[in-house]
């Protein structure tokens, strides 16, 4: 891109064999790059940038002697791929750190990831696919000076796009096994925890009571068993005048419960309720999207991994939710009448999230609501699902899926979409046809009358193990725009390398990984992709 | 695609120094550049031998192990990064399943599923584990602390130790037959042939 002088992938003897063991140490670490080439498609109005390859790459180097460790990380965007944020550029090395660490104390100086809790309060992570990196740049402390005691603490600025940005973080974490600490003996465990995060950010407008540190306290009670575990934590955030809550003076809060129910007998359950106000907290107020936050707030609803049902994912409401989800997996066993052979698994999933009850009000508060426990007018996200997965023989196994779902894509997306209503169906069918060769079919309709009418999809996914595999794929909305969403690639996958190539077109929309997504615009093109770790 | 070259002495790589916009042979060029310093690494690391890192995950109740601590009685052990969202990975694990008493049988491999699931899907771990009767040893890397280490890029990814607890194969991606291949791995290291 300009003319900054560039990354050197140095590995200074690294590359010599014959003098690979006299290196004290071991040196770790992994390349990705992902290069797409894009073309004009009058079909979706996609358009190619002027530049038409665009490269993603990153390059880690991890370096640990005894309790020593210290690490880089190198990011190039020359230019970054098509959706990406725009302040995604240039080449820069975006991580280095070093620490000591024992099973005792860990101290990390530079760049760190970390996670309070559930991460409703802070967690730094990152999602290349996504384009997020929100790692912490200063001091991280993890100290255990026993078993069952764990104490952390945190200060630092936070990476916005490819520098550090303004806002400042101090945060601490406590966590107890109160059972353990207390030398008492049961078939349960109780843990009980705390966090506490401070955020100071320069404010220089007119409003002199502008609430410029924001405070957000986090308490916690996990009890597991081997049956049972029950996981809760509340969150309370002080006044934070942001971008994404326009500016208001009110408090936020999030309460998170999760249960799972385990049996010996093919029955598992999990459980989750989350409410969620005015829980937008980021490093720099100014921020939207994916870019300077401080607290983690994915979707709690099921993740599917085909692509009809993946044309309407949630994603979380930080302003106002209040919803759950229940997941049952049951498996009939080995050698019963519907087992089979093999077993047959059954998962069913639900989830349910309708917006806050809320009051509009002309103080600088914004809203209040009407009840904490009370659910509000409009629905957000509906679904219902089930899959049945069974293996017939060493030769095939099947898996059918149905999913019915109503989206609010307006509150979701934005102004000018509708609810959606829609009912899939998936057969996914494996034919093994011996040691190396297999072939899976996919084949998908999505039903609807709402947006973009009716979908088919169908995949052939063809492998020879270990290392090749070939695919061909097309999405099509044959009762509106009719456009065939095609695609074709293979993957070579050798050790720790793995390298892959297709060519496609890619719908807009919404992608989402673990939960949190980004909007990602029409493209037809190539892409080249290779990873690879050591 | 990949040229697998050998490199015999230290490999410095510089990529493009402010070379002009909008050269695409030249980014080419880069790329390449990158490609083939990869394969160098490909061909060098292949022989190279190493334990896994001094880093702690979680146990199903969400005690803190540390990875230095996995054993088998100098046994071969199979290290499998997975995720509840993740379709192959799952794929992978059912079918290793399947046959898991004919590995044991003939390797005493064991085999430690280490999920990168986060808040939003770790607690379906346990669930969907105990339902589906997996006979592994499942662990949570909920800060991806091992996977970042260990500089993995994605999931399913698998590693195989021998019995001293070194690290004798890596392997990214699942395609169905590949556990097939693990298991001459994982059998070669048990027999010694």
């Amino acid at each position: 891109m300009n003319k900054r002088t560039l990354a050197v992938l140095l590995l200074a003897g690294y590359g010599s064999i014959a003098y690979a063991q006299e290196i004290p140490g071991k040196l770790s670490g992994g390349l990705e790059s992902n290069n797409q080439y894009y073309t004009d498609d009058n079909a979706t109005k996609a358009k190619a940038p002027t530049d038409r390859l665009a490269t993603n790459s990153y390059f880690t180097l991890n370096y640990t002697l005894k309790n020593f460790y210290a690490g880089i990380q190198l990011e190039s965007y020359l230019p970054a791929l098509m959706g990406y944020p725009e302040g995604l550029k240039g080449t820069k090395l975006t991580h280095r750190f070093a620490g000591y660490r024992t099973d005792k104390i860990d101290i990390t100086a530079g760049n760190f990831y970390e996670q309070y809790g559930n991460g409703l309060v802070f967690r730094s992570f990152e999602e290349r696919q996504l384009g997020i990196d929100n790692i912490m740049d200063g001091v991280n402390v993890r100290f255990t000076p026993l078993k069952s005691l764990r104490f952390k603490a945190t200060y630092g600025l936070q990476r916005v796009l490819m520098e550090n940005g303004e806002g400042i973080m101090r945060g601490a974490d406590l966590e107890l096994d109160l059972l353990d600490l207390l030398k008492v003996r049961r078939n349960f465990g109780i843990t009980l925890g705390g966090s506490y995060v401070n955020r100071f950010q320069k404010y220089s407008g007119p409003d002199d009571d502008f609430p410029r540190a924001v405070n957000a306290y986090s308490a916690r009670f996990a009890l597991d068993n081997t049956y049972y575990n029950l996981n809760v934590e509340y969150v309370g955030k002080s006044e934070d005048p942001n971008n994404i809550n326009k500016n208001i003076y009110r408090k936020g809060s999030a309460l998170y419960i999760s249960q799972s129910i385990t049996t010996n007998k093919g029955l598992g359950i999990d459980m989750a309720f989350r409410r969620l106000e005015n829980m937008d907290f980021r490093t720099d107020r100014t921020q939207k999207d994916n870019i300077a936050t401080l607290n983690y707030l994915p979707a709690l609803t099921k993740l599917y991994t085909y692509s009809l049902p993946n044309l309407y994912p949630y994603a979380a409401q930080s302003m106002g939710e209040i919803g759950g989800k229940a997941d049952i997996y049951y498996q009939f066993k080995r050698g019963s009448a519907i087992g089979g052979r093999y077993g047959t698994k059954i998962s069913l999933t639900a989830s349910l999230y309708r917006d806050l009850d809320t009051l509009h009000v002309k103080s600088k508060e914004g809203f209040t609501t009407t009840g904490f426990w009370r659910f509000g007018p409009t629905e957000l996200y509906r679904d219902v699902n089930v899959t049945v997965e069974r293996r017939w023989s060493s030769f095939i196994k099947t898996i059918f899926s149905y999913i019915n779902l109503n989206y609010n894509k307006g509150y979701i997306l934005g102004p000018g979409y509708g609810l959606v209503h829609a009912n899939t169906a998936v057969a996914d069918v494996l034919f093994n046809f011996d040691r190396k060769n297999a072939l899976r079919v996919e084949l998908q309709h999505l039903w609807t009358a709402d947006d973009e009418k009716n979908w088919a999809a169908a995949l052939l996914e063809y492998s020879y193990a270990p290392g090749w595999s070939f695919y061909v794929s097309d999405m099509y909305n044959y009762q509106s725009a009719k456009i065939h969403y095609y695609g074709v690639g293979g993957a070579y996958n050798y050790r720790a390398a793995r390298v892959s190539l297709s060519y496609g077109r890619q719908r807009e929309g919404l992608l989402c990984v673990g939960g949190i997504c980004r909007i990602v615009p029409a493209y037809t093109g190539a892409n080249l992709s290779f990873t690879y770790n050591f | 695609m990949l040229l697998f070259i050998h490199c015999p002495c230290n490999c410095i790589v510089v990529m493009g120094a402010g070379f002009p916009k909008n050269t695409i042979m030249k980014k080419l060029a880069a790329l390449l550049t990158v490609l083939l310093f990869c394969a160098a690494i490909v061909h060098a690391q292949s022989i190279q031998n190493d334990r896994l890192p001094n880093v702690q995950v979680k146990d199903l109740n969400g005690k803190l192990v540390n990875v230095n601590s996995f054993s088998n009685n100098n046994k071969p052990i199979v290290v499998s990064f997975w995720a509840t969202w993740c379709k192959p990975c799952i794929t992978e694990l059912e079918a290793i399943a399947d046959e898991y008493g004919d590995w044991q049988n003939s390797s005493g491999v064991k085999i430690i599923a280490v999920s990168i699931d986060d808040a939003r899907t770790s607690a379906g771990i346990k669930s969907l584990v105990s339902s589906r009767g997996w006979p592994y040893e499942i662990y949570n890397d909920y800060n991806k602390d091992l996977y970042r280490a260990l500089g993995i890029a994605n999931v399913p990814y698998t590693l195989v130790l021998n019995g001293e607890g070194k690290i004798v194969e890596r392997h990214a991606g699942y395609n169905p037959g590949d556990e097939h291949h693990l298991l001459d791995v994982v059998r070669k290291l048990a027999t010694g042939r």
